[in-house]
């Protein structure tokens, strides 16, 4: 495929993708995925707490909705939701999933923001105190799965 | 003539030239030399060695923000600098940690122990913070000034749960 139709077919997908519908609350049973580009953070075939701790500057983790998605659509928003949206040519290396109830019983909140997809979300309520965010990101590692990207 | 050189306990000898003049002769020499040095180091000294060379590459992996695919702060030559005496500071019988930046820039060193017991220690400005999960609701969190040695909760948690057979 050639260099415009290819991105032709990368923008029709991209609109596509952008007409899923999820509910604007997440219940407490849905597949929740971070993607991970650091290889340090899946070292050893094991999620680091790192690669879930909140940004300092948005205060959160910026995570999707995947349930109910085949594996090949959660790649597909990783790659033209995430890996798209920056300049640096960095590629999402893995992703970790983990049920929402976890993060939930961490008593952490998510968020539904749909921009850039309809599926993107906020992991939110970090406590501004170190070593509790770090508990609250490592016991959400020990209970991520970690998928490669392949 | 030439010198014969066993190294203690590999039962390993290397041999050269008693006199060599030319620039290889004098090139392996010191290249030997430089072997001989590193077998010679106790093992506890080569892993600290081994993880200071990951923190170079640290260095050299996350020197932009946005390392992490997300808005990562860069890893400053000061968070390594603190990584390094924490390194320093580690007791010499427990297990190897895993050296892991934060997107808040700093450097954590970790250990994992099955999907149980997961512990983390990082220097935060000249706070040492740590945490633990040590299986079932089992955790260990806090903060203390870091002066480049281990307060003794850190100690005993390391010696605990995370020590070399």
């Amino acid at each position: 495929m050639g260099l415009y139709p290819r991105q032709f077919y990368r923008y029709f997908l991209s609109i596509l993708l952008k007409l899923d519908r999820v509910p604007a609350v997440v219940s407490s049973g849905e597949r929740i995925s971070r993607f991970i580009f650091y290889q340090r953070h899946i070292k050893g075939g094991e999620i680091r707490a790192a690669a879930f701790l909140p940004s300092r500057t948005s205060e959160d983790t910026s995570v999707y909705r995947t349930d109910g998605c085949s594996e090949k659509k959660v790649w597909l928003l990783g790659n033209l939701f995430v890996e798209r949206l920056r300049r640096d040519g960095r590629t999402v290396l893995a992703r970790g999933d983990v049920i929402s109830g976890t993060v939930f019983g961490q008593d952490l909140k998510i968020i539904s923001t749909p921009r850039p997809h309809p599926r993107h979300a906020v992991i939110c309520n970090w406590p501004d105190d170190k070593p509790q965010q770090l508990i609250k990101a490592m016991a959400l590692a020990l209970k991520a799965t970690l998928h490669l990207n392949q | 003539m030439s010198i014969r050189l066993a190294i203690a306990g590999s039962g390993q000898t290397f041999s050269w030239p008693e006199i060599g003049l030319s620039d290889e002769s004098k090139h392996i020499r010191a290249r030997l030399l430089k072997i001989l040095a590193e077998v010679r180091q106790p093992i506890s000294f080569s892993w600290r060695e081994t993880l200071k060379d990951e923190l170079d590459e640290i260095v050299r992996e996350c020197s932009e923000a946005g390392w992490d695919g997300y808005d990562a702060e860069p890893v400053s030559v000061e968070s390594v600098t603190v990584a390094q005496q924490l390194i320093d500071a580690l007791p010499e019988h427990i297990t190897v940690p895993n050296v892991v930046p934060e997107p808040s820039g700093e450097v954590g060193l970790e250990w994992r122990n099955g999907a149980q017991k997961y512990f983390s220690l990082t220097v935060s400005g000249t706070e040492l913070v740590y945490a633990g999960i040590f299986g079932g609701f089992c955790k260990r969190y806090g903060e203390e000034r870091f002066f480049g040695a281990l307060p003794t909760a850190v100690l005993q948690i390391l010696s605990q749960y995370f020590t070399e057979a």
